[in-house]
């Protein structure tokens, strides 16, 4: 059972510094934190997607991605609070890019050269597929803000 | 001539180019010199016309002359202009007789060569021969002017000679200036001729060199195209990235069609290798790389010695995939030089895709890893004890109870208690988990489930409970569900031992499999075989006889084959063939079935046994020497008995022939051993008729 636990946490740190990160992305630009909701398991054969996602991939001594998605409604709302006048998709895109970079920016810092975390790729709508690690089922983490749900999904093999 | 030798496939067209030029040059050259002979012909011509008109201007001047002289005048003016008419007509005509100075038109003087033709030169010389006695009289009227007496005189003879001959001479010169005309014209057309030749070889040549060498220029422009369609299907097609960089270390324009496959990029031409790596490799990385290939562009570097510096010889990333996500991939990098007439022209960069590789590798070392792993053996150990239908059911549950505990932590809540009633909920769950595994005697997965209880309970005593606390707990749900699945998967390899369908026997023997298993036996062992079987009446066995009869015929012939069989080229300095063979045969005796092994091979070494059992402890010296022989040859059936020095798969274990005493003990029968050193074997058994169906219900069955 040692194995398991070994990975266990390193999986729980690594899993904290993607919500503190998103935290600290709520605090920056000044709106109310979200709240994190109870994690669960997601099989990997099984996504859950919003409107706007952004994906980071993973490598190094875990690998796989990490990717957050949220409603449109939420970036729109955000944007507004923030004093932004123009909510045009390519400013929601921006928008989640500017979060999932927070993340891996933080990730990177965080974890330094035992993993390797790329450039966030932002998609919107469904993206055919996302390839998440076959093996292992993901992690998955609601976070809600105002009356809106974005989730951050951890699949790491 | 090393010149033309030199210009390799362009020397034909500038040879062509030359022999163009050299005709050009040939027309112009011919042109210039016919154009001034005919302007010289055209002189003479109008000289010779000029002739014409001294001749008669002498005349008229000289019978103007007598006139104003008979009537009393000086006759100064005509005698003047008659005498300059007489002197230039002489000067002409001599110089048209012997080539020499005259003056033209406007009073120059000119050179005037002599005539050539026959004709013009006879009538030159008729015209001498009329006008030198004229001449003669001229010259003597000069003479005479002062002396009056005898002037009239000889001026009316003068008059009268030159009308006798003025016509003549007239006709004479119209002659010569007919002649001269007609050598112009002839020359002239000489000129056009030889231009007209000229220039249609020109022509020719022109079409020569247009049909000819753009003919060789579509040729190797063809060659050159079929090259690039080769290379451009080279491109496409071959497995690995490969793309060249020049010492700026920009990517060429030409790279394999695999690389946008492999980088997710559509255009990478022209781009900095540093753009198309950065997202991928840390920049620490990224450094390195350029620093190695740098010293791979320096000539002076041995490309052998800093191989190993490459920092991408594996190096994992994470590229975009077609679905829009995101993939991780291991990448292999290799940087050659391209060297191009002893120079470093640009370094070949080849990409393997190492993913498939690099996972062979991993899932083989976790394979091993799990191998000598201790706590797969003791979980392994756990679970062979058990009922196997109640382990498939237990696991199956638990996986299901475990699911639910998930489905408890996904529901959405709202406040505090809703925290709380996912502890209890799980709880609740995991406690029957952990009684079921007790129950069933699985220390590891109490153990698990403990770990978890005590998880919950720390979250129990959390007063401020917030969402993600519970990430813990999340994580060692996911581990227990990764460990249930790993039993499911071990238990799903493990014989059937208790199923309540028993497996279905087979009604015959399978020969075929067993002459598979002795082939491939065979083959390992580097020997040949071939077998007989012989298995009429068999019918005569029950289904259960049957698979035993099976078992103990695969136990024998691995015997016979691992050690009677001799290799072949023992087999050959022993007189025997080179294929081994072995005979499997089925006969009814009197006292009933005899099933037997029999091969053509070594024979049981009885020395060997002897010393075998010495070796084991089994008998003292002298016991083994008084042994009796069947004694001595029932050994082999004893469990951990084996003449093989060496463990390997197929013997050496000691467990075969044991097994086959079992089977035949089962079988109520009898074993016997008809072994004759160095050339037969058979082992057979006997199954006596008592345990034989009744023919007539062999054929029911």
């Amino acid at each position: 059972m040692k194995s398991e636990t070994l990975s266990q946490n390193l999986d729980q740190e690594a899993i904290e510094v993607f919500i503190d990160s998103l935290a600290h992305f709520y605090r920056q630009i000044g709106v109310d934190e979200a709240q994190i909701g109870v994690p669960y398991l997601l099989d990997s054969n099984k996504t859950i997607i919003s409107d706007f996602t952004g994906i980071i991939g993973v490598s190094g001594k875990r690998k796989g991605c990490v990717y957050y998605t949220c409603p449109k409604a939420m970036l729109s709302y955000i944007l507004l609070a923030m004093g932004e006048k123009e909510v045009s998709s390519s400013y929601l895109c921006d928008l989640v890019g500017e979060i999932a970079n927070t993340i891996a920016g933080n990730a990177r810092k965080a974890f330094g050269s035992d993993f390797m975390i790329s450039v966030p790729v932002v998609v919107q709508g469904k993206p055919e597929r996302i390839q998440l690690p076959e093996s292992t089922r993901s992690v998955v983490i609601p976070a809600k803000w105002k009356f809106y749900e974005s989730i951050i999904v951890v699949a790491l093999e | 001539m090393k010149f033309i030798n030199d210009l390799g496939k362009y020397r034909a067209i500038v040879i062509s180019v030359a022999l163009f030029i050299f005709l050009d040059a040939g027309v112009l050259v011919l042109n210039f010199y016919i154009s001034s002979q005919i302007a010289d012909d055209a002189t003479n011509v109008n000289l010779a016309g000029r002739q014409r008109m001294l001749s008669q201007k002498a005349t008229k001047a000289l019978f103007d002359y007598r006139q104003e002289y008979l009537s009393g005048g000086s006759g100064e003016a005509p005698f003047r202009e008659m005498l300059a008419a007489v002197s230039l007509f002489d000067k002409t005509l001599q110089a048209f007789d012997q080539g020499g100075e005259t003056l033209n038109a406007s009073g120059q003087p000119i050179y005037l060569a002599a005539v050539t033709g026959a004709e013009s030169r006879a009538t030159v010389a008729q015209s001498l021969e009329i006008w030198q006695p004229i001449l003669r009289d001229f010259h003597a009227l000069e003479k005479l002017h002062a002396d009056p007496s005898s002037y009239a005189v000889f001026l009316n003879q003068l008059v009268d000679s030159a009308r006798a001959n003025n016509l003549g001479l007239l006709k004479l010169m119209n002659d010569l200036t007919n002649q001269l005309e007609t050598v112009a014209r002839n020359k002239s057309e000489t000129l056009r001729m030889i231009q007209a030749a000229a220039i249609t070889l020109a022509i020719l040549n022109f079409f020569l060199i247009l049909f000819h060498f753009i003919g060789q220029l579509r040729r190797s422009d063809a060659v050159a195209d079929e090259a690039r369609r080769e290379t451009q299907e080279i491109l496409s097609t071959v497995r690995e990235g490969l793309l060249l960089l020049d010492d700026q270390l920009v990517i060429g324009s030409q790279y394999s069609g695999s690389i946008p496959e492999i980088f997710g990029e559509q255009e990478v031409g022209g781009t900095s290798f540093r753009d198309l790596l950065q997202s991928l490799v840390s920049e620490g990385d990224m450094n390195t790389t350029e620093e190695y290939i740098k010293l791979l562009l320096n000539h002076e570097v041995k490309e052998n010695l800093i191989g190993s510096l490459n920092p991408l010889s594996d190096v994992e990333v994470s590229v975009p995939s077609r679905s829009g996500g995101l993939q991780v991939k291991h990448l292999s990098f290799r940087f050659n030089r391209a060297i191009e007439a002893g120079r470093i022209r640009h370094i070949l960069v080849t990409v393997l895709d190492i993913t498939e590789t690099v996972r062979l590798r991993d899932e083989l070392e976790q394979a091993q890893a799990r191998q000598s792993g201790g706590l797969q053996m003791g979980v392994l150990k756990e679970l062979l004890k058990l009922d196997q239908t109640a382990l498939a059911g237990f696991l199956s549950e638990t996986e299901g109870a475990l699911l639910a505990i998930n489905e408890i932590l996904r529901e959405k809540v709202e406040d505090m208690s809703g925290y709380r009633d996912k502890v209890n909920g799980s709880y609740r769950i995991m406690h029957k988990i952990k009684g079921d595994a007790g129950t069933l005697g699985l220390p590891h997965i109490v153990d698990a489930a403990h770990n978890f209880e005590d998880g919950l309970e720390a979250l129990r005593n959390n007063s401020g409970l917030k969402g993600g606390d519970f990430l813990p707990l999340t994580l060692s749900l996911n581990a227990f569900l990764e460990l249930i699945a790993e039993l499911k998967e071990m238990v799903a390899l493990f014989p059937q031992r208790k199923a309540p369908v028993a497996v279905v026997a087979p009604s015959r023997l399978e020969a075929d499999k067993i002459e598979r298993l002795a082939r491939r036996i065979a083959q390992e062992q580097g020997k040949s075989v071939e077998l007989d079987f012989d298995l009429t009446g068999q019918e005569r066995l029950s289904a259960e006889q049957l698979k035993q009869v099976q078992e103990c015929l695969i136990q024998l012939v691995r015997n016979a084959v691992v050690h009677g069989i001799e290799p072949e080229v023992e087999r050959l300095s022993a007189g025997k063939g080179a294929v081994g063979r072995i005979a499997v045969s089925l006969r009814m005796e009197e006292e009933g079935v005899r099933i037997g092994v029999r091969d053509d091979g070594r024979g049981i070494d009885l020395k060997r046994l002897r010393d075998r059992a010495l070796a084991k402890g089994l008998y003292s010296e002298q016991e083994v020497e008084t042994l009796p022989r069947t004694r001595l040859l029932s050994l082999i059936f004893e469990p951990g008995f084996s003449t093989e020095d060496s463990v390997h798969e197929h013997a050496g274990r000691g467990v075969g022939m044991d097994l086959v005493r079992a089977g035949v003990n089962r079988l109520k029968g009898r074993l016997r051993i008809a072994n004759k050193a160095r050339q037969a074997c058979e082992i057979s058994f006997l199954i006596p008729n008592e345990s034989l169906m009744e023919p007539s219900l062999a054929e029911v069955v």
